[in-house]
């Protein structure tokens, strides 16, 4: 492989690091600092995704509406389309919370996990909202008159990059504040946190809320990067879990674990990619994505057993108590 | 060595880094009933569970007949004869009276239906309802269901964590005969109790604690007609 | 409609399999079991390898039973398969939960654990049989026609019968066995249990042989009325904790009937819904059970 073949794959590569990057930053939030356990990445994943190509594009005309259908087409700059993911998928984190928060852990895993199917399913088989199966294509890229075509990746990532840093900049900001306190607090010990007054519910619904917006803002920056999406690119395995391994690799309760993490599963994931792709015989590449997962999963269960705090490890905590 | 079924010997323990017990002995002959008393905090119970290996000390021995049995886990406890009955959550509330005694009786190798009767004569009351739920019944029912529960091993040693806790005033009365009477079948018997007078008044010695160590020992007699015992720890108590 | 009801019943009972798998998990080990689906679709293949190669190839002959589209050869793969995924669910256990378990994690951690796990078994049975549909037969067994213009195929029949067979079975173990009764005692209370002196290592070991080599059923039992896919439990993961949910969590009794439920409500939707948006269904219900009656039928208000 030539130079300039290197380097647009490391650039690809890196996008989709960072993009990885805020979904685990996102996650962090949740579970890292506030023990949330959400399973149903793939449902903001997809929201955001979603929500950012319904605004971005025209609704279809002539001959393209006979192989389109959509529910909006705003025709909207990319600046609107990536804050309408971030404000849906605030909105479905509301309902997936408000009925789930007071009770147990589990079931908040379990109805994440509802919801992201259900999601998962509405927009497989309503083709009035985004086209079904087919899924958008052609979404818009911003600034694309600014480069040529051929760099035009290593501008995206520079807005990938920014959001990456925005968003870490925003969560080490928040966290350190009384607000993050007590998200730490319910954390380590949710009835020592009833018990000094705080509203464990309402910090618990915004920590879940605001990690959704990140997660939103994620697959918005995704859609926009692949240009095309449709149902079966928020699989649980692809856009749940291997999120979750990002973290947990990299270090839960810790923003620069979660970055790492998210660079270096996605590293393991592509570079392994290329490594079935060119050794492995026909009958086992046909395999090969699933031997990828394979893979993920005995790292993530070898991390909880070896090394649970991950890499990077939980960050000192703030403060153990309330003031 | 000592004739002492259980010698307690310079134990500390506590939960976690919070030390509760200091440097605590004491000790059970065969077929005595020694009574804890003392105030809120004193550590009776956690006393009860260093021995039971509920709590593992950070120094000292606890030996059992012949046996070192310190930090040793109760399914081991429960082979070597020591029985123990907690302050709460003492009976498996959706198992049938019945069943929770058989639950007693999990490590016997042996059929247990002679000793189930023993018990069941033993507490007349739980034979009629030996088909009920254990959830269902009152408070002094579940205490007996407690109790026979842990005399399904016939042990020769029964820890008993405030056996009269929560009851009303006439079942702390029936619990208490229970009591002598299981004692005269020949188990000995450590118990906690708040119930400070009634509990000193049946048995044979008893230690008073605070703040993790023995203050007083003596005959149940004499610590009860002792002054100072009186003033400090009996005061106010029925 | 009457169709539909029978049929979600059929449904139901295999759900009901699972549920109680993962009610008694949830009971006894205190443990959000998220693999729990993904157990059933070993079952399956499991025995989708015994009868389909195996068992053939060993020269063993089918036994044809009747108006059944399978016969003794399969309900013997069946029954081995039980057993293997028993010991597929010790060893796991043994391997990764039990590690956790002394180093007193918490359930949280292990219940990604258990997600791992579900990724780990999907992605071995994507490797080894691929992602298209598979089934035990080709053959189609024409349905009874029942009065009220139901139709059931025997093999419906069948999973209805044979299910209820399993949960009586489960039930005399609980209720007249030392060790059933150990396990419904450690699911009551599990400090007293080891106070007892209770083996909990043993209970530990025959819950998940229990709910395992019911979800190996449940699989087997929905393969032989459908098809055979990967991600099949996984899909049933939500009817499966919606079930115990309504039931409520530890009470084997709760979700039978739990499971019941929400195979009938999963059926009768689909006269107003496309068929694939049963999970979906099942979610709604678990929602609507969580701001409602979050205890569940049977269960404890703790």
């Amino acid at each position: 492989m030539d130079v300039s073949g290197l380097l647009s794959y490391l650039v690809s590569l890196a996008i989709m690091g960072g993009i990885y990057a805020i979904f685990a930053l996102g996650l962090n939030v949740q579970w890292g600092y506030t023990g949330l356990f959400n399973i149903g990445i793939a449902g903001f994943f997809a929201v955001g995704a979603y929500t950012s190509a319904l605004i971005t594009t025209p609704m279809p005309e002539g001959v393209y509406a006979t192989y389109v259908e959509q529910l909006i087409g705003l025709n909207l700059p990319f600046a609107f389309g990536l804050f309408g993911a971030m404000v849906v998928s605030a909105v479905l984190a509301l309902i997936v919370g408000i009925p789930t928060l007071r009770l147990r852990e589990d079931y908040l895993a379990i109805a994440t996990i509802g919801i992201a199917e259900s999601i998962r399913l509405i927009f497989n088989n309503e083709r009035w909202l985004a086209n079904g199966p087919r899924g958008l294509t052609g979404l818009p890229q911003p600034l694309r008159a600014w480069v040529e075509p051929q760099h035009y990746n290593y501008l995206y990532l520079a807005i990938v990059l920014i959001a990456v840093v925005a968003v870490y900049w925003a969560i080490e900001r928040g966290i350190r504040s009384p607000w993050g306190r007590v998200l730490r607090a319910i954390r380590e010990d949710e009835t020592a946190a009833a018990m000094n007054g705080k509203n464990v519910f309402a910090f618990k619904l915004q920590a879940l809320v605001l990690g959704a917006a990140i997660m939103g803002l994620g697959g918005a920056l995704y859609a926009h990067y692949v240009r095309a999406i449709s149902p079966d690119a928020f699989t649980p395995l692809f856009a749940t879990f291997l999120v979750w391994v990002m973290l947990m690799l990299g270090g839960s309760g810790n923003n620069r674990g979660a970055i790492v993490g998210a660079f270096l599963v996605w590293g393991i994931w592509t570079g392994s990619t290329f490594a079935t792709d060119q050794i492995l015989p026909p009958f086992w590449a046909s395999r090969a994505p699933y031997l990828r997962f394979l893979l993920v999963g005995l790292i993530l269960e070898a991390i909880i057993l070896l090394r649970p705090q991950g890499i990077l490890g939980e960050e000192r905590l703030v403060s153990k108590l309330l003031e | 060595m000592t004739t002492a079924l259980l010698d307690v010997r310079h134990v500390s323990s506590g939960y976690g880094e919070m030390v509760i017990l200091h440097d605590v002995s004491m000790h059970v002959e065969p077929g005595e009933i020694v009574t804890l008393i003392g105030p809120n905090g004193a550590g009776k119970s956690t006393l009860l569970k260093t021995i039971f290996g509920l709590l593992t000390p950070t120094a000292g021995h606890i030996r059992f007949q012949d046996t070192d049995i310190t930090g040793m886990k109760p399914p081991l406890l429960v082979r070597q004869g020591i029985s123990y009955v907690p302050q709460v959550d003492n009976v498996f509330p959706s198992l049938t009276v019945q069943e929770n005694l058989e639950m007693g009786a999990f490590v016997r190798e042996d059929a247990y239906t002679d000793r189930l009767e023993e018990i069941f004569t033993l507490f007349p009351a739980l034979r009629l309802k030996r088909k009920q739920r254990a959830g269902a019944l009152s408070g002094g029912e579940r205490q007996m269901v407690a109790m026979g529960r842990a005399l399904m091993l016939d042990p020769t040693l029964l820890l008993l964590d405030e056996p009269s806790a929560g009851l009303a005033p006439r079942m702390v009365g029936l619990v208490l005969e229970k009591i002598i009477e299981i004692n005269r079948t020949g188990v000995a018997l450590l118990m906690v109790e708040q119930n400070a007078r009634q509990a000193l008044k049946l048995s044979h010695r008893g230690y008073v604690m605070a703040s993790g160590q023995v203050r007083f020992e003596g005959q149940g007699q004499h610590l009860l007609e002792d002054e100072e015992v009186g003033r400090l720890y009996l005061g106010g108590r029925r | 409609m009457t169709e539909l009801l029978v049929y979600g019943i059929v449904l139901g009972s295999i759900i009901a399999l699972g549920a109680i798998g993962l009610t008694l998990l949830y009971g006894i080990l205190r443990f959000a079991h998220f693999a729990h689906g993904d157990l059933m679709t070993f079952g399956a293949y499991v025995v989708l390898f015994l009868h389909s190669e195996l068992l053939p190839w060993l020269g063993i002959p089918e036994l044809r039973l009747g108006a059944l589209s399978f016969g003794g050869r399969m309900l013997g793969a069946l029954v081995i398969s039980m057993a293997v995924t028993a010991g597929l669910a010790l060893l796991i256990d043994r391997l990764l939960y039990e590690p956790l378990r002394t180093r007193k994690s918490s359930p949280v951690i292990l219940a990604i654990a258990s997600l791992g796990m579900a990724f780990i078994l999907r992605s071995l049975i994507y490797i080894v049989w691929g992602p298209q549909f598979l089934f035990y037969t080709q053959e189609l067994r024409p349905a009874w026609e029942l009065p009220l213009e139901v139709r059931l195929r025997p093999d419906q029949l069948f999973i209805l019968v044979l299910a209820l067979v399993l949960v009586a079975l489960l039930y005399l173990f609980l209720q007249h066995t030392t060790l059933g009764k150990a396990m419904r005692a450690t699911a009551d209370n599990p400090q007293l249990a080891w106070v007892c002196g209770i083996d909990t290592r043993r209970v530990t070991a025959w819950t998940w042989v229990l709910g395992a080599a019911l979800a190996a059923a449940a699989g087997v039992l929905y393969g032989i009325d459908a098809q055979l896919r990967p991600d099949m439990g996984w899909s049933f993961l939500l009817p499966l904790f919606a079930a115990v949910i309504l039931g409520g969590i530890g009470s084997p009794v709760g979700a039978l009937v739990g499971g019941i439920i929400l195979g009938v409500v999963q059926q009768v939707s689909t006269a107003f819904l496309l068929p694939t948006y049963k999970p979906a269904v099942a979610f709604v219900v678990l929602i609507i059970l969580l701001l409602v009656r979050p205890h569940g039928l049977f269960g404890r208000t703790t």
